[in-house]
């Protein structure tokens, strides 16, 4: 490719007709620059690897960039990006690729970040630890364990999302009734902006602490890069709480034919501070797994504490159960739902019933559930995908919401693409719902129907942090791609 | 057609999410949990932790097989290359069937299986080589030996028989046959020996083929995607033991075992005689009280299970139950180990630079466990064990199952 295509290539990435790409190369010479800088073993082209980066855990057409990098440390990152931002080259940053439909990119860099993946250190004192941004939850997960620790959550694609990418997607998982979203107990985070300058967030913004809490005299710089997907800089470092594990875990399940009974459940759980998760699912869970459930709709409770605690508390849940109308269903389908979480779903592909996603994550007060399931139902029934379930957490009184959808490809992606849109359409229109991080969707990326200071404020950050706009440039201020 | 065999496996390709558990173990959303009790080893795939690039995975090569299929990509020797780094220890199947494992566990019904990527692995390297581009490099050096010499190391096979003890007498025809691999009879002769001298002082009788007997072709030939080559060494073979007259076939190796057993009968259908490993018939032998061990042995071990004996076989019981009865031994277990166990690097000659590295990693784990002795029962491992072990200068000693077992007898 000659510096006219790469230029070409970069205007389109960053937005069309911008004129602020400065490309001053062509990527034989960017691909040695690269090389120069993470060593020639860390740098690929082949048109092999190119493919094998080209999907990610969405329904989504394989696209393929013009290079894979992998660095090993955050100066290696920072000089990446100097590189990338001279020569307005995009970049997308990628973790254990589990984030659907943001993980792969068209051109520019892939940052694979699985080197930098290493628990830097554990507090068992002051109850944090910090470790590289591509240490995958899993190696952090195991190690705090052992010393008797959690941390807030638990991803809901398993343990293959590295810590970096949790932050950069908020971070929904098990155990969110109790400790809210991952990135809430983020002490601090060490990010590289698209300048290549490397800034520290928190009081390990001050040059005398070590990044034990995440609020000082100044503005919650964490929060500007919680949620941003990749955005406004590489995450390449997080410090976040870690809690002491539960003495007893244990699950019941509350089966409800109607959804306001199990929204009022759902309500007076909140109240009297009993769940560490709280899930959703309909009866197409069952369906999956070839179950017969006795009734539709399932409200499940994960509680933890002493024994005498966890006792106490689902003996609570079934009272709201008999109060309300609730049927006790037992341990075993909340146990199911929390150890097998969203993984599931897999199961739909070895069934035969086709390919998998989650249409998208939408956050929205409990109100709003039985209007955004007869409209997902009704859209999934219009175009003959059958084959499907819902399934959300709940989190303090409001919910995350998971549209799945299981379909064939090639013969069902019409009907599929067709459904996701009028999903996100539809979903978006409704009062106190908002699109979600987890999953995002090209909805998602959306950004009209914000207010438009906030857009404006949003749009102004970026251009400031960003402004040739490398940093996945599909969020900001792009509407991203097409379906 | 460019992709004959990949078009065989082409459910399994499609039936990739793409999710990365592959690469990432365990898959289990969080260990120990309500059903599985041990920390599962973060490694999984020995190519993807040496390269570090998702190129080198299963999630990896599915999308590059996804997308041979669907024309956007050409075979090409670099291609070729790239995916004779996959060692096919399966490591990533058992990751990717664990979402049902666990579930499936829970509600007591089966539900599937995870996407068989080896398959797809085989296919790709026979596509390969039916386009001229496989295989590559020291690979294809060990399978022209064998092509041309029958043994993985090009030796006559004059020298097949050097491995036996002065003074030993074994026959060529008997009901159970030793068939000794390449390894064993031409390298690490102490492993074949260990087990003769076992069998002679258990007062079981059993035959060799000598020079009848060739390379079992699993690793370096069916492996590497040369199917034609592989199926003239496993008809000779199962046509040489059917000529011993032989009823049962013992393997010491590993990967001799599973070509064998599992491989061979693809090829020529019903075998008509059984296929055991060494450390099975050491059990059944213990059990017999044919085999007595009477030496104490004061040591701290770990096992190894070999991924072919283990995790595609499934025998994980009998080498703990032979390792248990030996007096003064205490069994300690690493982190992943039965189906779950950790790769040695299996391919010392082929691809000597990541072998090393899987082996290096897998001797911490040992040795993490405080063992001082790292049994295991194969050819392969031991070889690149003992090879990563020198190269680490560790101390830990690196012993076949029945080099401890003869010891503990006395022999």
């Amino acid at each position: 490719m000659n510096t006219t295509e790469l230029k070409e290539l970069t205007a389109i990435e960053s937005g069309a007709g911008s004129g602020k790409n400065k490309v001053t190369t062509n990527t034989a010479e960017l691909k040695a620059a690269l090389q120069g800088i993470v060593g020639a073993q860390f740098v690929s082209d082949d048109a092999f690897t190119l493919m094998a980066y080209s999907r990610d855990y969405s329904a989504m057409p394989p696209q393929t960039p013009h290079f894979v990098v992998l660095p090993g440390n955050a100066q290696e990152v920072s000089q990446i990006l100097s590189l990338a931002n001279s020569t307005g080259t995009s970049i997308v940053v990628r973790g254990g690729g589990t984030t659907a439909a943001l993980a792969t990119s068209n051109g520019g860099i892939i940052l694979d970040l699985n080197r930098m993946d290493k628990i830097l250190k554990i507090d068992e004192d002051t109850m944090y630890l910090t470790a590289e941004g591509g240490c995958s939850i899993y190696s952090i997960t195991k190690e705090i364990d052992k010393r008797g620790f959690l941390l807030a959550g638990r991803p809901m694609f398993g343990p293959v999302p590295t810590i970096g990418a949790w932050v950069n997607t908020v971070g929904i998982g098990g155990n969110c009734g109790r400790y809210g979203y991952f990135s809430e107990n983020v002490t601090g985070i060490e990010v590289v902006l698209a300048n290549g300058d490397i800034v520290r967030t928190g009081v390990n913004g001050l040059t005398n602490c070590d990044p034990f809490c995440r609020y000082t005299h100044t503005s919650d710089l964490t929060g500007l890069f919680v949620g941003s997907r990749g955005s406004l800089g590489v995450v390449t470092e997080v410090s976040t709480r870690i809690f002491p594990k539960p003495e007893v875990v244990n699950f019941i399940t509350l089966g409800f034919t109607d959804w306001d009974p199990l929204i009022k459940s759902a309500y007076r759980i909140f109240r009297e501070d009993i769940p560490a998760t709280i899930d959703i699912n309909d009866d197409g869970l069952g369906e999956i797994i070839d179950m017969k459930l006795p009734l539709p709709l399932l409200l499940s409770i994960t509680v933890e504490g002493s024994p005498a605690e966890v006792e106490r508390k689902i003996a609570a849940v079934r009272k709201i159960g008999a109060d309300i109308g609730g049927v006790d269903m037992g341990a075993d389908i909340g146990a199911l739902i929390y150890y097998g979480g969203a993984l599931t779903a897999y199961i739909y592909k070895k069934q035969g019933f086709g390919h998998m996603v989650y249409a998208d994550a939408y956050w929205h007060t409990l109100d709003a559930f039985p209007q955004l399931y007869k409209s997902f139902k009704d859209i999934c029934a219009k175009h003959g995908l059958s084959n499907n379930c819902i399934f959300g957490w709940l989190m303090k009184g409001i919910s995350c919401i998971f549209p799945i959808v299981a379909y064939k490809e090639p013969e069902q992606w019409d009907a599929m693409r067709k459904a996701w849109k009028e999903i996100c359409d539809e979903w978006f229109a409704v009062k106190n719902v908002g699109p979600g991080m987890s999953v995002p969707s090209p909805t998602a990326y959306n950004l009209d129907p914000l207010r438009p200071t906030h857009r404006q404020l949003l749009t102004t950050l970026k251009q400031t942090l960003d402004p040739n706009n490398i940093m996945n440039p599909k969020v900001i201020p792009s509407a991203g791609r097409s379906l | 057609m460019a992709n004959e065999n990949l078009e065989k496996v082409r459910d399994e390709v499609y039936g990739c999410s793409v999710c990365g558990q592959c690469v990432k173990g365990p898959v289990d959303p969080f260990r120990p949990n309500a059903v599985f009790h041990d920390y599962m080893p973060d490694r999984a795939c020995p190519m993807r932790e040496n390269s570090r690039f998702l190129t080198y995975s299963a999630s990896g090569l599915n999308s590059i097989a996804r997308a041979l299929l669907e024309g956007q990509l050409q075979i090409t020797e670099e291609l070729a290359a790239a995916v004779s780094e996959c060692v096919l220890c399966e490591a990533c199947g058992t990751n990717c069937g664990e979402v049902f494992n666990l579930i499936e566990t829970m509600i007591q019904k089966e539900l599937g299986h995870g996407v068989d990527t080896p398959a797809v692995v085989r296919a790709l390297r026979a596509d390969f080589v039916n386009s001229g581009k496989g295989p590559t490099g020291h690979v294809e050096k060990v399978a022209t030996a064998i092509d041309k010499s029958h043994n993985r190391f090009g030796r006559s096979q004059n020298d097949r028989n050097s491995w036996i003890p002065e003074g030993m007498n074994i026959p060529s025809k008997g009901e159970l046959l030793f068939f000794v691999g390449c390894t064993a009879s031409m390298r690490s002769k102490e492993i074949a020996q260990s087990f003769a001298k076992i069998l002679k002082k258990a007062d079981v009788e059993f035959a060799v083929l000598g020079e009848e007997e060739w390379c079992c072709g699993g690793p370096q030939l069916l492996n590497a995607g040369l199917v034609k080559q592989f199926e003239v060494e496993a008809r000779h073979n199962v046509d040489a033991i059917r000529a011993a007259g032989a009823k049962e076939v013992v393997t010491t190796c590993a990967d001799c075992y599973r070509t064998l057993k599992i491989d061979y009968p693809k090829v020529v259908g019903e075998l008509g005689f059984s296929v055991v490993h060494s450390s099975e018939l050491l059990a059944r032998l213990i059990e017999q009280k044919k085999i007595h061990l009477t030496k104490e042995i004061e040591e701290t071990v770990t096992f190894q299970d070999p991924c072919q004996l283990g995790r595609v076989a499934k025998v994980y019981e009998e080498p703990r139950s032979v390792i248990g009865n030996i007096p003064g031994v205490k069994l300690v277990e690493m982190e992943g180990n039965k189906q779950y166990t950790v790769c040695c690097g299996r391919y010392p000659v082929e691809m000597p630079e990541q072998s090393l590295e899987t082996g290096k990693a897998r001797i911490q784990d040992a040795k993490a466990t405080g063992a001082t002795t790292l049994i295991t029962a194969c050819s392969f491992c031991k070889w690149n064990l003992s090879k990563a072990a020198n190269t680490l200068g560790s101390n830990i000693k690196v012993r076949e199952i029945t080099e401890v077992v003869a010891e503990a007898m006395g022999v």
